[in-house]
């Protein structure tokens, strides 16, 4: 095994005993990417000299005692909406042309304080803006879309091209391309992370958080990011909610079976399956258009009048539509939300986490643009891609997808556990208990 | 299609999809409070 290929936990674990260079794994890394990324597209921007100089720091600093931590000498990527200064912040758009960023965002800033090591900047969908990231394919198969709007940072972690890569997510943007490629994705609550010097989407609902192989790697980042410790495992007793409603319409069949096996297995390690139904559930897509559409109008309106052919079609029809939203329509929406959060935190006296699919289909090939469903519908696969991670993002709480299962078409599928209020280390429990379910499984 | 008949359509989209908000009595309900989400300036 090649030392891009191991987990970034096993990479962490090899560099404190001193049986892994920083040096090598960033090597292993760079070459890697120099081999693939031609073809997969998912980075920006690759900083070879700037990331073997880090490294060679690491190794100096490692060898001399001044260890600082489980990120040390690990080589990672950002989705290009967080700055780094000196550098073009790009966020996948001409209209961004001579950008440059003046300071590091705040997340870089504690990554590199800790000693990882910077690799370079990945593909977004423009501004964050949709969910497929046309430039990048799928790390799985490759003429597949590689989901998004993190998808060159989901696809830079998945096809080894990076040891872990922030994403932000405003609809589902870090779930749904990690779903996508077959790794992890955590978004911890609303404002846990900062989100200063990250190009925003839309302010009510952007969060950041981090894209992983596992969940063990997923909880060791983000007890780096946020400062705190570990979780443990222990599900006795835990209530995992099961949904009766929504998150069961058009879902592809092999994905629900997917979801219902894993939410089997925590039951026989202790867990205490719950039926809820989930309120308001035909408000979720209009409260979501509501904030979303003018506050990102709202964000790009000087470039947008400034220099509109900048922006691609696509993106450019978004936003000046955007304009039109009235600022009444805009504050029904924030009051609806209101209440739809009161009512899904109410939802977390009777349950610990909410277990769900996180896409209702793997990666669609790259060009199809609508899902036909069994019932005779059609949905865009925006619409789709998103309808089940969203939720999470209009109530704020805690939400992490880990690979479980696969689509009728064999693409990878997540299983999305939402927690209460908050319940950050539930989530990373729950999650890690499923992984090494799996994994036990699997080894047979 | 050109850009602005694109423009029009979307923009009736947004408007057929939000209107189902309007079905909510929201009472006394107010703006979602703004947390501090960490966007610079904010």
């Amino acid at each position: 095994m090649r030392a891009n290929e191991l987990s970034l936990s096993e990479a962490a674990e090899a560099i404190a005993a001193r049986t892994l260079s920083p040096v090598e794994l960033t090597e292993a890394t760079l070459d890697r990417i120099a081999s693939e990324d031609g073809e997969l597209g998912a980075y920006v921007l690759v900083l070879a000299g700037q990331a073997r100089a880090a490294a060679a720091e690491a190794e100096r600093e490692i060898a001399a005692g001044r260890y600082r931590g489980p990120l040390h000498g690990i080589p990672f990527a950002v989705k290009d909406l967080y700055d780094v200064a000196g550098l073009p912040t790009t966020a996948s758009s001409r209209a961004r042309e001579g950008h440059r960023a003046e300071r590091d965002s705040a997340l870089v800033t504690r990554l590199l304080d800790s000693g990882a090591v910077l690799l370079g900047k990945t593909h977004t969908h423009e501004f964050a803006y949709g969910l497929t990231t046309p430039q990048t394919r799928n790390a799985v198969q490759r003429d597949r879309v590689a989901g998004g709007s993190s998808g060159g940072s989901a696809v830079a972690v998945a096809a080894g091209m990076a040891s872990f890569a922030l994403g932000t997510d405003t609809g589902g943007s870090i779930r749904v391309p990690a779903a996508l490629n077959g790794i992890t994705g955590f978004k911890p609550s609303y404002g846990a992370l900062s989100l200063d010097g990250v190009t925003p989407l839309s302010w009510s609902l952007d969060h950041a958080g981090a894209l992983t192989r596992t969940v063990r790697d997923a909880a060791l980042v983000d007890s780096v990011l946020r400062g705190t410790e570990q979780p443990a495992q222990d599900l006795r007793g835990l209530r995992i909610g099961v949904p009766v409603n929504y998150y069961l319409d058009r879902v592809d069949a092999s994905v629900a079976d997917g979801v219902r096996t894993a939410v089997d297995r925590l039951r026989e390690h202790g867990a205490e399956p719950v039926e809820v139904e989930l309120p308001m559930t035909e408000y979720i897509h209009a409260i979501h258009w509501g904030l979303m559409v003018p506050e990102a109008s709202a964000y790009h309106d000087r470039l947008l009048h400034a220099a509109p052919e900048r922006y691609g079609t696509e993106v450019r029809v978004l936003l000046e539509a955007g304009e039109s939203v009235s600022a009444t329509d805009y504050l029904r929406a924030r009051r609806t939300q209101a209440v739809l959060r009161r009512r899904w935190e109410q939802l977390f006296e009777r349950i610990d986490v909410l277990a769900t699919p996180t896409v209702p289909t793997g990666a669609v090939p790259a060009g199809q643009h609508t899902v036909d469903w069994p019932d005779g519908g059609t949905e865009s696969v925006t619409d789709a891609y998103v309808r089940l991670t969203v939720p999470a993002n209009l109530t704020g709480l805690p939400a992490l997808t880990l690979p479980v299962g696969a689509d009728r078409s064999g693409m990878p599928a997540g299983l999305q556990l939402i927690g209460g209020p908050g319940a950050e280390h539930t989530v990373l429990d729950v999650a890690l208990a499923t992984e090494t379910a799996s994994a036990r499984t699997a080894a047979g | 299609m050109d850009i602005e008949q694109q423009v029009a359509d979307t923009a009736a989209h947004i408007r057929e999809v939000l209107a189902v908000l309007r079905e909510l009595d929201l009472g006394e309900t107010t703006p979602v409070r703004t947390q501090e989400a960490g966007h610079a300036g904010e």
